[in-house]
């Protein structure tokens, strides 16, 4: 018998120390190389404080966007017989395993100056989306808003609708019943997916570089920053912003961990 | 003043064809095994499902019509459903609860909060105003889920076995304040139960439901008396044969017939209690007995007794002693003959 | 299988057909090079040095070269943090330098080539651009190479020379990078190496600019001091610095030294 508290197996051992030192390596290594006498300096950098608001600006922004038509789209997968259901489901899930720079290729030959959606709104409305910062909420809500339709879908599958019909026979219109019943019975997935989405869109990297380009201020992220800094001869600042959003991460979680997702 | 119904419904190889009248005050009970649709015909009382066909009409006013295009929602119905899991909001207080359905129609949150209040303490449960559904008991549950569905004043009153989950123990005092609101309550109730005992106690009128379709209704106490069904005649404690009768026998099967106490005539019902069989090893010396020859199925225990199933020409079941049992050793597979006294067999014509 | 290719390009060689290029063995070298060498190069030197491998794999049938070619910065990064290469060849002075300091050359770099940037723009030239000062303009999508870069220091160099204040859209790692939102027509004008623009010559149009000539990028090269096959890497190094890569170099646009 296999009790909780069993003594590992010695053969588990060396390869859980190996994924383990591969996991923590990496984190243990920016903190080793933090330069903490020049950190001042480099957070006080006159570009820092621009990236720091454009990266929460952008991300807060697409996890609003993702909550708006990410869970429209897990209520039509979680409560429609729609045909082909599965199929979009498929379809919305995939960003989650796509590399990102295949997202940003595919979204700038799309909604690029000459791509299949770009070269119509360009005609029409003189709208060009690639190198603004709608380019990067556009490419971040591209790979994070999976998450959301995600938890949202999984949520509402998981409420019992009867509570829903309770509320019509006492005399509850459809919003309100979805304001006072169905919303406070998802709260938990929708918020669960909204904070994985807005880390996911924090930390969006290869869709955002390759659709939205770089600039400071405009389209340069935290992230973006980082690899211009390490590309560009700055280790230092690399290091600086990587743990700044090691931080922001392990804070996202812990928040998740102990709010949410009931893994004390 | 009478809710009068008609409901068809054809799901998935399930057929439901349904036809019930309620009076207002009157407890309308709807008694059936699992699977037979009572939990549908709720449904679809409550507008929670559409009728495929039929009609439902309420002091005069058409509330679904599929013919004619007529489908009130639910929110626009006017009726309470209380469910066995009683579903109550938790995210809401007992108090929110039961305001609920005064908020949903516009009434002001102090007007409906003091409402809700009122209709907590006609339910012994007052106190519990504060508690979330996740702190309350089984039997606390219930009253609140009961106060939520008549706080909000409806003319239809729908109860989904809403005493299913109790324990034994709470049931019998939760039935009775069950029993003494509802008598209160003045409008139309349709009360769901696969219980006889639940049905018997509570009921004005039975309507008893298999596969989708009504196979008897009437006052308790006639259907305790005259069951048409198997199914009935076992909720009630009885066995029953159909016959043809001609004077004072009536031909049950080929090959068996069954002398009456009374003439009678055509197609018959022959019903007595198990109680008023006798199982013995050989066949019975005296007349005046009715005796089929049979094969033991099933014995079980039945309180102070014990049931024995007898499959045979005529299947019977018999409450016999276990004194009884074990002297002449009655075992499934043993044969014996079942005999019953002309004067304990009730007839009615089927 | 690879001395049986080789022997077939032998005999290429000996009956005058193809292109290739007569690589004579360095004195300094006794026994024949062989084993792996991995070079580190700017991106922008992809195909000049893809072609220099291709010709010495005739002479040297037991040497075989790898390339990492990337943002210059990025390379001199991989170097300090250790990375196992023998030669690094960057697009400026000023990065070569960064390693030259870290004690990362095993002797003086050599330039072995010179870049000046061209203005380039989709074929078409949808945006009607016709010189620097266009780059200044609001209504024009821009792309240039981040200034930590060679190509963007170079960029940055150009336009100040030439008194225009771009306007740029986005920052680009590198040149190739940069070249590609040009071919897909993503932006209007671009500055990116000479080199690059005559590679994609049929995708993208360079536009002549005549102070171009006064801005042009010295291209360094070493064998790092931790290089794991360091005679190999010698005989790589002078290839690049000698008549075969001079060869290659100048037939792809590059400037001699």
């Amino acid at each position: 018998m296999t009790t909780p508290g069993a003594r590992p197996h010695p053969l588990l051992v060396a390869p859980a120390v190996t994924g383990l030192i591969l996991l923590l390596a990496p984190v243990a290594g920016l903190v080793a190389r933090l330069p903490w006498i020049q950190l001042p300096q480099i957070l006080s950098a006159e570009s820092m404080l621009p990236t720091l608001r454009l990266s929460l600006l952008t991300a807060t922004l697409t996890t609003a966007v993702s909550l708006l038509c990410g869970g429209s789209i897990g209520w039509l997968l979680a409560r429609t017989t729609l045909p082909g259901r599965a199929l979009l489901r498929g379809l919305v899930t995939v960003p989650l395993v796509l590399p990102p720079v295949v997202g940003g290729i595919a979204l700038l030959v799309a909604f690029g100056r000459n791509g299949l959606v770009g070269r119509w709104l360009d005609e029409a409305f003189g709208v060009t989306l690639p190198f603004t910062t709608a380019a990067v909420v556009l490419a971040q809500t591209f790979v994070s808003m999976p998450f959301v339709v995600v938890s949202i879908e999984g949520t509402l599958r998981a409420v019992d609708r009867r509570h829903e019909d309770i509320a019509a026979t006492l005399g509850a219109s459809g919003w309100t019943t979805f304001r006072r019943v169905t919303l406070p019975a998802i709260v938990p997935g929708v918020v669960a997916g909204a904070v994985l989405c807005w880390a996911r869109a924090l930390g969006e990297f290869g869709a955002t570089v390759t659709f939205a380009g770089s600039f400071p201020g405009t389209t340069r992220t935290l992230s973006l920053e980082a690899y211009a800094a390490i590309t560009g001869g700055d280790p230092r600042t690399a290091v600086v912003l990587s743990v700044l959003m090691i931080v922001v991460a392990v804070g996202v979680l812990a928040a998740l961990r102990d709010r949410w997702l009931g893994l004390r | 003043m009478t809710l009068s119904a008609h409901l068809c419904l054809h799901r998935d190889g399930f057929s439901l064809d349904v036809a019930l009248s309620a009076v207002p005050g009157e407890i309308l009970v709807m008694l059936g095994p699992n699977g037979a649709g009572k939990s549908t015909v709720l449904a679809l009382l409550a507008g929670l499902l559409r009728l495929d066909a039929g009609r439902i009409t309420r002091d005069g006013e058409v509330i679904a019509d599929p013919a004619a295009g007529v489908h009130q929602p639910p929110q626009h119905r006017h009726v309470g459903l209380v469910v066995q899991d009683y579903l109550l909001f938790p995210h809401l207080s007992a108090l929110e609860n039961v305001a609920f359905g005064l908020r949903a129609r516009g009434v002001r949150r102090a007007a409906a909060r003091a409402a809700a209040a009122g209709w907590l303490a006609r339910m012994g449960v007052r106190q519990l105003a504060g508690r979330r559904p996740g702190q309350l008991s089984g039997g606390q549950a219930q009253r609140v889920a009961l106060a939520r569905a008549l706080a909000a004043q409806p003319r239809l009153l729908l109860l989904d076995e809403p005493l299913a989950a109790l324990d034994a123990g709470a049931r019998p005092a939760v039935r009775a304040d069950l029993r003494r609101h509802l008598g209160e309550y003045g409008g139309y109730t349709v009360l769901v139960t696969h219980d006889p005992l639940e049905a018997l106690v509570i009921a004005h009128q039975i309507v008893v439901l298999e596969h989708g379709r009504v196979v008897q209704q009437g006052r308790p106490a006639e259907l305790a008396r005259h069951p048409r069904t198997d199914y009935v005649a076992r909720l009630v404690g009885l066995n029953l044969i159909r016959g043809l009768a001609a004077g004072r026998t009536a031909t049950v099967a080929a090959d068996a017939s069954v002398a009456l106490a009374h003439d009678a005539s055509g197609p018959v019902h022959v019903a007595f209690p198990p109680s008023a069989v006798t199982l013995s090893l050989r066949r019975p010396e005296s007349s005046a007995r009715n005796a089929w020859p049979g094969r033991i199925a099933d014995v079980e225990r039945h309180g102070d007794l014990v049931r024995v199933t007898v499959d045979g020409t005529v299947p019977v079941r018999a409450d016999v002693t276990p004194l009884a049992v074990t002297e002449l050793s009655l075992r499934p597979g043993v044969p014996v003959w079942a005999s019953v006294k002309a004067t304990e067999i009730r007839v009615y014509p089927a | 299988m690879r001395r049986g290719v080789a022997l077939l390009a032998v005999a290429a060689v000996l009956t005058g057909c193809g292109r290739s290029t007569q690589v004579a063995p360095p004195a300094s070298t006794k026994a024949a090079p062989g084993g792996t060498v991995t070079v580190l190069a700017a991106a922008s030197l992809t195909g000049p040095f893809e072609q220099l491998r291709d010709s010495m794999a005739e002479r040297y049938p037991d040497l075989d070269v790898v390339f990492s070619f990337g943002p210059s910065s990025a390379l001199v990064e991989q170097v300090l943090a250790g990375a196992e290469a023998d030669v690094l060849a960057t697009a400026d002075v000023r990065t070569m330098q960064r390693a030259v300091d870290a004690g990362a050359a095993a002797a003086d770099p050599v330039v072995f080539a010179r870049n000046a940037l061209a203005l380039v723009v989709p074929g078409g030239n949808p945006g009607k651009v016709a010189g620097l000062d266009d780059l200044a303009r609001e209504d024009l999508l821009v792309a240039l190479c981040q200034p930590a870069v060679p190509c963007g220091a170079a960029a940055e160099r150009l336009l100040h020379a030439a008194g225009v204040t771009a306007q740029p859209d986005t920052l680009g790692t590198d040149a190739k990078d940069v070249l590609s939102l040009v071919e897909l027509g993503e932006v209007d004008a671009a500055l990116v190496y000479r080199t690059d623009a005559a590679a994609a010559a049929g995708a993208v149009e360079m536009i002549d600019v005549p102070v171009a000539d006064q801005v042009v990028n010295d291209y360094p090269a070493v064998v790092l001091s931790n290089a794991p096959n360091p005679a190999a890497a010698q005989v790589v190094f002078e290839a690049i610095t000698g008549h075969p890569g001079q060869r290659v170099l100048s037939d792809t646009g590059f400037l001699p030294p």
